[in-house]
């Protein structure tokens, strides 16, 4: 009973209780394809890349930030290293490194500006989100005249980065992306770091009492530009998965990703004001998430209701989630 | 907990009425499922008529059709879309490859699970990759030999094309065959790239041209974004239409035009056809293993002039051109 009762009482409980009966739901809505091998592919693939990214906003929203750039770097990314490979001849590994470098620095500015200037980082973010993007069409069309590009598996070095970014794990005949091992590695490396580690108290004091922090000691100003870098990585990281796995990028890539990435965070039980999270709960967020979208497609939902299914199904687990986590781990 | 009974209780009720609970009812008579994955975004009209076509000839058949879409231009999305429909193993499955590099890996999937597969509107190359069944659209270059010859029958002697979207592929493929077609007959052709946000500025921008260049007498747009400004300027400096206008694509406002004489000809994709025909064919195929022999079928070029516009008016306000 004890025991059963610790389960209960954590804080990810709640965000299980909305994936049980997500998970209900469309196995029995869901057309029977939800429940097969494939379709469990289908929805982890998307739930893998969402929850990559979800794991920096998590971790950057526990400090009390936001970065709302995330999409447009994902953008940036895809882009630079197809421009770089296609265009300037890199080696696709070499193109892949540097545009870390610069993504880095693109999150290390945005860290920067935001403890410099004291202003909110949903407004820095949300101007670099157009800078970064407009950057991104700007440099594209200006050295291509296209917004469209393609011809990275003949590239020098695509087999490594197919390896790392594009490898399939066969199970009972079906090839699941190894985003999804990526998915859990950085899952626990997020986990370990927040939980185990005196950087992990350091991001819980800095979103939970900016003062209190600055008393203790904290480096306030260090932990949130590390934050800001650490999201930049993830958007790098899925911007590789998908240029790899597609072949290529286009100028519009990760549009609207940050809101899907905070969506997951927020219904994994990460409170929007900072201080309060868990890295388990924004995983199971990115796996509702993703088992939403995709289930309303096995469940044949016409694409001018697919919004309106989505967002009831997400204001649903998010219900279930707090009406369980107030009955049960509160009271 | 009675909250959540509650809102249960309506959910259930509530996804039982819209979704398709096709496949654990009726199994007698074999319907068959048919997947329509576009890249169409929502505010586009272009696509809306795609879908009925579809949609008519899902209900004449007696076929149940589902069409997706991303909401916005996203190829990413769009592939992973191509994947959860594949996993529900549609009888058919129509596809529009406005990215083949993206999507290519996720319509390869669905061919190998031996799900026909019909490209449509865009990325007719892909079926020199895939084994695809056939691909139902409009070859742009074509097209634009198509808008040469149409105008050149007005004895021309000098052409002007309006390019609204520098960089679209399929409007520099209408450029080239246009181009192609005039230059063959001697006759010289300027391209005028203009900026499709500003009208004014287009305007006047073609307007000093025309000055400076009096001997024109041809002028060809890509579409209806650089039609609508050139309107208004024929209005103003072209009252004799000595310069014959003609135009790719339509709205109202171009078909009003075409009626008042203003525009001499409007080039119709006709996208209806590929939803129509593509369920059509898919029918036809798993039905009596009809395989089409043609690698591309061309839905459009068709001519909108002053005979046939009122009418085209009409059917446009139904949804259907």
């Amino acid at each position: 009973m004890t025991y059963l009762k610790k389960i209960i009482t954590r804080p990810e409980s709640g965000a299980l209780a909305g994936l049980v009966f997500v998970w209900i739901f469309f196995s029995i809505f869901g057309h029977s394809a939800f429940l097969s091998l494939a379709g469990t592919k289908s929805y982890l693939q998307v739930s893998s890349e969402i929850g990559i990214l979800a794991i920096g906003v998590t971790l950057l929203m526990i400090s009390g930030e936001f970065d709302l750039s995330i999409g447009s770097m994902i953008g940036f990314s895809s882009m630079a290293m197809t421009l770089l490979t296609v265009q300037a001849h890199f080696s696709m590994t070499s193109a892949a490194l540097l545009t870390l470098l610069i993504v880095i620095f693109f999150g290390f500015l945005n860290g920067l500006i935001v403890v410099r200037t004291g202003l909110p980082s949903f407004i820095i973010t949300l101007g670099s989100l157009f800078i970064i993007r407009g950057i991104t069409i700007g440099f594209s069309k200006f050295l291509t005249g296209r917004t469209q590009l393609g011809g990275l598996e003949t590239a020098n070095g695509y087999n490594i980065m197919s390896f790392i970014f594009n490898n399939n794990i066969q199970v009972g005949g079906v090839a699941f992306p190894v985003s999804i091992l990526w998915w859990i590695i950085l899952g626990i490396i997020a986990f370990t770091i927040l939980n185990k580690t005196q950087m992990g108290n350091w991001i819980f004091a800095t979103g939970a009492s900016k003062e209190t922090a600055e008393l203790m000691g904290v480096p306030i100003e260090k932990v949130k530009i590390s934050l800001f870098i650490v999201t930049a990585f993830c958007a790098w990281f899925i911007a590789m998965t998908q240029t790899t796995t597609y072949g290529g990028a286009d100028v519009l890539r990760g549009e609207q990703k940050e809101f899907t990435a905070i969506i997951a965070t927020v219904i994994g039980g990460t409170l929007l004001t900072g201080g309060y999270g868990s890295i388990i709960g924004t995983m199971i967020g990115a796996l509702i998430f993703g088992m939403v979208r995709q289930g309303i497609i096995f469940a044949g939902a016409d694409a001018d209701w697919f919004q309106v299914f989505m967002g009831i199904m997400l204001i649903i687990a998010v219900v279930i989630n707090g009406i369980f986590r107030k009955k049960y781990v509160t009271g | 907990m009675k909250i959540l009974k509650t809102i249960l209780l309506t959910m259930v009720i509530f996804f039982t009425a819209c979704f398709n609970t096709k496949d654990t009812t009726v199994k007698e008579k074999q319907t068959f499922t048919i997947s329509m994955v576009s890249h169409g975004q929502a505010s586009d009209p272009f696509w809306s008529t795609v879908k009925n076509g579809a949609e008519a000839a899902a209900e004449n058949l007696g076929i149940n059709l589902i069409y997706q879409a991303p909401t916005n231009f996203d190829m990413v999305t769009m592939a992973q879309m191509i994947d959860a429909v594949t996993a529900t193993a549609p009888h058919g499955l129509i596809v529009s490859v406005p990215d083949i590099a993206a999507l290519k890996k996720s319509i390869g999937n669905a061919i190998d699970k031996n799900i026909p597969v019909i490209a449509i509107n865009s990325g007719q190359e892909i079926g020199k990759e895939l084994d695809i069944l056939t691909y139902i659209g409009q070859s742009e270059y074509e097209a634009g030999m198509i808008a040469a010859e149409g105008l050149l029958k007005y004895n021309i002697n000098k052409a002007v094309c309006i390019n609204h979207e520098v960089g679209n592929i399929s409007l520099d493929h209408r450029e080239e065959g246009f181009k192609y077609i005039l230059n063959q007959n001697g006759i010289d052709v300027t391209t005028i790239p203009i900026d499709a946000t500003d009208p004014s500025e287009t305007k006047e921008l073609v307007r000093s041209y025309l000055s400076t260049n009096p001997d024109t007498d041809a002028l060809l747009t890509l579409g209806p974004l650089g039609a609508l400004p050139m309107l208004k300027l024929m209005k103003e400096i072209n009252q004799d239409g000595r310069i014959k206008m003609a135009t790719f694509d339509f709205t109202p406002e171009i078909i009003e035009g075409i009626l008042r004489e203003e525009i001499v000809f409007a080039l119709d994709q006709q996208q209806y056809l590929q939803g129509y025909l593509p369920v059509v064919f898919l029918y036809l195929y798993l039905t009596n293993q009809n395989t089409p022999a043609f690698s591309q079928l061309q839905t459009g070029p068709s001519f909108i002039t002053k005979e046939n516009a009122q009418k085209i008016l009409e059917l446009s306000k139904r949804g259907t051109r």
